[in-house]
């Protein structure tokens, strides 16, 4: 199982998704144990949120503004952003918690990163469906217009984040003191999410300064896939692709040096 | 008394042999560390092989940097400098545990190691089971367990994986007497046929079970082919 | 009137005893020869004397019979020959080795030390090449005998047989018992025995002359390992092994008094760090001891002041490795004694 080399790309790829696959399950099991109501808080914890949010949202500013029913945005913008906060913090403290695993030969930080950032994109996906079905079928939400638009905004922004979360990582490997700066940034970066609000209903000028976010083009395009062309979205494909790329690029060069400085104690 | 000049290697001829393909070879290896008081240089250069189905038994005292090195051997650190070959899989150290998560059941952490070498879960379970002889305690987080029952269940999850090679630290001798005879059992008996790296205080086992053994001293390593030699410098360091 | 004869033991001093004997008999008649090396020995010889003139033959005295010598400010005749005789006669007489020959040459030396440097001794010279003759009269007024040409020739004639004009060496051949077998072993002896016992002859030799030496050498070959089969010291020491001691010997000796034994070695390749620890033993007893730390390499002396109360009692100077050690390379360069009295 273990000879030198002498694997064929196809068994490597194999092995990996082994590994990580078991390193999933664990995930699972650690955060969401036995005695609680198992695996389904996964998806039960963001969903919880998103309602209380939605409704605290309605309460406030009442069921449509500027021509788009607000549950629908908050919906979409609340699950991107949780998105965001949880792989973010979760990779952050990713390679502290599984120290204890680098003794098993097939077991690389990376992994451990990649196997929290899985769990992460389909839970929280899960979580937005859950909360989306019941509302559907009650009749407060229109349907999704675009399923492939849907999925693949999703798709490619976690796979980005991903990458930035990556990045960060690294850098509070590196640096104790970075390690202090990840909770404000994650809250000062809040509006650069465009989670709740939508690009349509800013001035000219300032739509200029937020399309510079990526994540704005995420959300914009995660929406256009579940409004359809009835809402005014604004995003670039390419542009979010180039990020997504950039991002991961930068983030596995760095984690092939920082995986040589990760010591157990 | 830390010098930034190399320094030839004790053992020349540890370090000059040739690798063999199934074995684990070590060489030259150098491990600092950056503490606030400066470079701690904990091994300084220490070299030696281990043969399929051979036992090794590494003696030196606390402070020598025996935990360091079974760090650097187990894989989960990377040495300053000097390369470890590995030929043969090889175990976590026994008394580590497998990466136990205190929140998860005996059961899941079970199946955690199952899925990571891909052994069938259940024959993994009968096994660990069957030696561990923790029964309905496996249910419960591990976090509840008491120390022994932890070992037990370490030891246990070791010997579950077919490893070339073993790597043996301090806990043999956890558990009642029947318990440990087991161990003895499972280790030196049914797994006559492994390779051991052996890192222990017990001159006994050593002396019954060892082939050669490898004395570690201040940061630097001497093989020996004679272990009465080797324990008689050990037991005088 | 006792002729005191001091000095290592020797064809030379068997001779001139029996010259001596000789020339006395002429004159006295009846003369004691007494062998004594303690005052036990010499009481005992004293009370069984049949004459008022005796000779009184000392190789190894102990120091009460050199003090008592000493006291009495009788005189002293000193009887010496070159080393390798020495060892030669000591291996006829004690059976022992080479090397235990050359330790009890020490043993002699050291004994005789005070005697043979206070002032009221006379060395008596003595060349193998020198006649009978020359040298009885030598002896004659040395001491003050009296004796007319005839009984000199007699004399000269009772130990050469042929004529007092034959080589002391030669008239030694003939009537010194085993004095032939003595330098018969002195022609064989190897091209390293001779070197040794020429090093050994130049500290050991000079604890005879007035001038007390500084310091006396000892060869480092003479200290011995402690791995069976105990070979001599030669070459480097490695440190492999656990704790132990590593060299023992030279069961040398030394006369009496304050000294300070400087040993030079050094030390290659000590990595992992090591405790090294030398002492003086003699008698069962640790005269002296020390430890220390090893660093990494280096040249050192280590010092170590001790006291002597008996020429008679050997000693040993033992290096020990203190700590198990998995390198270390040690030579032993030098050892020398210095006097501190």
């Amino acid at each position: 199982m273990y000879a030198m080399g002498r694997q064929t790309t196809g068994q490597k790829l194999r092995s990996k998704a082994r590994t990580i696959n078991a390193l999933l399950v664990r995930e699972l099991m650690v955060r969401f144990g036995h005695g609680n109501i198992g695996f389904m808080w996964l998806v039960g914890e963001p969903l919880i949120l998103t309602i209380g949010v939605m409704g605290m949202w309605t309460l406030l500013y009442g069921e449509q503004k500027h021509g788009v029913k607000i549950m629908p945005v908050v919906l979409t913008g609340y699950s991107t952003l949780t998105l965001f906060r949880h792989i973010i913090s979760r990779y952050v403290n990713c390679f502290r918690d599984n120290a204890g695993l680098l003794f098993h030969r097939s077991v690389r930080p990376v992994d451990t990163l990649i196997a929290r950032g899985l769990l992460e994109t389909v839970g929280v996906l899960i979580a937005f469906f859950v909360a989306y079905i019941p509302m559907r079928l009650l009749g407060y939400f229109d349907p999704i217009y675009d399923y492939s638009l849907l999925l693949s905004a999703w798709f490619l922004f976690c796979f980005g984040i991903s990458g930035f979360g990556m990045i960060v990582a690294c850098i509070c490997q590196m640096s104790e003191t970075a390690e202090r700066f990840v909770q404000p940034m994650l809250y000062l970066a809040i509006p650069a999410t465009g989670s709740f609000f939508m690009v349509a209903w800013l001035p000219e000028s300032a739509q200029k300064i937020v399309l510079l976010s990526p994540l704005v083009h995420c959300n914009e395009m995660f929406r256009a896939g579940y409004f359809g062309p009835s809402v005014a979205t604004s995003w670039n494909g390419w542009y979010v692709v180039t990020w997504a790329l950039v991002n991961n690029a930068i983030a596995w060069t760095l984690v092939k040096r920082t995986q040589r400085h990760i010591e157990i104690s | 008394m830390t010098s930034s000049a190399p320094v030839l290697p004790v053992d020349l001829e540890a370090a000059n042999a040739p690798i063999r393909k199934n074995s684990i070879a070590i060489r030259n290896l150098v491990k600092d560390y950056h503490t606030p008081t400066g470079t701690a240089h904990v091994l300084k250069g220490i070299s030696f092989d281990v043969q399929a189905g051979e036992k090794i038994a590494i003696l030196g005292r606390n402070g020598a940097g025996k935990s360091t090195l079974v760090k650097l051997v187990g894989g989960v650190e990377r040495p300053t400098s000097g390369f470890i070959y590995r030929g043969m899989s090889m175990s976590w150290p026994i008394a580590f545990g497998g990466g136990f998560e205190p929140t998860m059941t005996g059961l899941d952490n079970i199946r955690f190691i199952a899925r990571l070498y891909n052994q069938p879960i259940r024959e993994t379970i009968e096994r660990v089971d069957d030696f561990a002889e923790l029964g309905k305690h496996l249910m419960s987080p591990v976090k509840s367990y008491s120390s022994g029952m932890r070992a037990r269940l370490a030891f246990a999850l070791t010997l579950a994986i077919d490893f070339d090679c073993f790597l043996i630290d301090e806990v043999i001798s956890v558990g009642d007497q029947r318990f440990q005879r087991k161990s003895h059992e499972a280790l030196f008996e049914k797994r006559k046929h492994c390779a051991m790296i052996l890192i222990s205080h017990d001159i006994g086992i050593i002396r019954s079970y060892c082939d050669r053994a490898v004395v570690l001293k201040a940061g630097r390593s001497k093989v020996f082919e004679d272990l009465d030699f080797a324990i008689q410098i050990y037991s005088a360091l | 009137m006792i002729f005191i004869c001091a000095g290592p033991l020797s064809p030379n001093l068997l001779f001139v005893m029996q010259l001596l004997l000789a020339m006395l008999e002429r004159v006295h008649g009846v003369v004691d020869v007494v062998t004594a090396n303690t005052v036990e020995e010499l009481r005992a010889a004293l009370q069984e004397r049949r004459s008022h003139v005796m000779i009184l033959m000392t190789t190894c005295p102990s120091e009460e019979i050199s003090a008592s010598i000493l006291r009495n400010r009788m005189s002293i005749l000193l009887v010496t020959q070159d080393f390798a005789t020495l060892a030669c006669q000591s291996m006829r007489t004690t059976g022992s080795d080479f090397v235990g020959a050359l330790r009890d040459v020490t043993r002699q030396v050291s004994a005789l030390s005070p005697v043979a440097t206070s002032e009221g001794t006379a060395r008596l010279p003595i060349a193998e090449q020198d006649t009978v003759h020359a040298v009885a009269t030598r002896l004659m007024l040395m001491l003050g005998l009296s004796l007319d040409d005839n009984q000199l020739e007699e004399a000269c004639i009772a130990i050469s047989k042929d004529s007092s004009s034959t080589t002391v060496i030669d008239a030694q051949r003939q009537s010194v018992e085993r004095a032939a077998d003595t330098y018969q072993s002195r022609d064989i002896l190897l091209p390293h025995e001779v070197l040794l016992i020429k090093r050994l002859e130049e500290s050991y030799g000079a604890l005879m002359d007035r001038e007390h030496p500084e310091s006396v050498e000892i060869p480092t070959e003479m200290l011995i390992r402690a791995e069976p089969p105990h070979p001599h010291l030669e070459g480097t020491i490695d440190l492999l092994g656990p704790s132990r001691i590593l060299t023992f010997g030279p069961y040398m000796h030394l006369p009496v008094g304050r000294w300070r034994a400087e040993l030079l070695f050094d030390i290659r390749d000590n990595h992992s760090g090591n405790e090294f620890a030398m002492d003086i033993f003699s008698n069962d007893v640790v005269l002296a001891f020390a430890k220390t730390q090893m660093p990494r390499e280096g040249t050192f002396q280590a010092e170590l002041n001790f006291e002597i109360t008996r020429a008679s009692a050997a000693f040993e100077v033992r290096t020990f490795v203190y700590v198990g050690a998995i390198e270390g390379v040690l030579t032993i360069q030098s050892l020398k004694m210095v006097a501190l009295t």
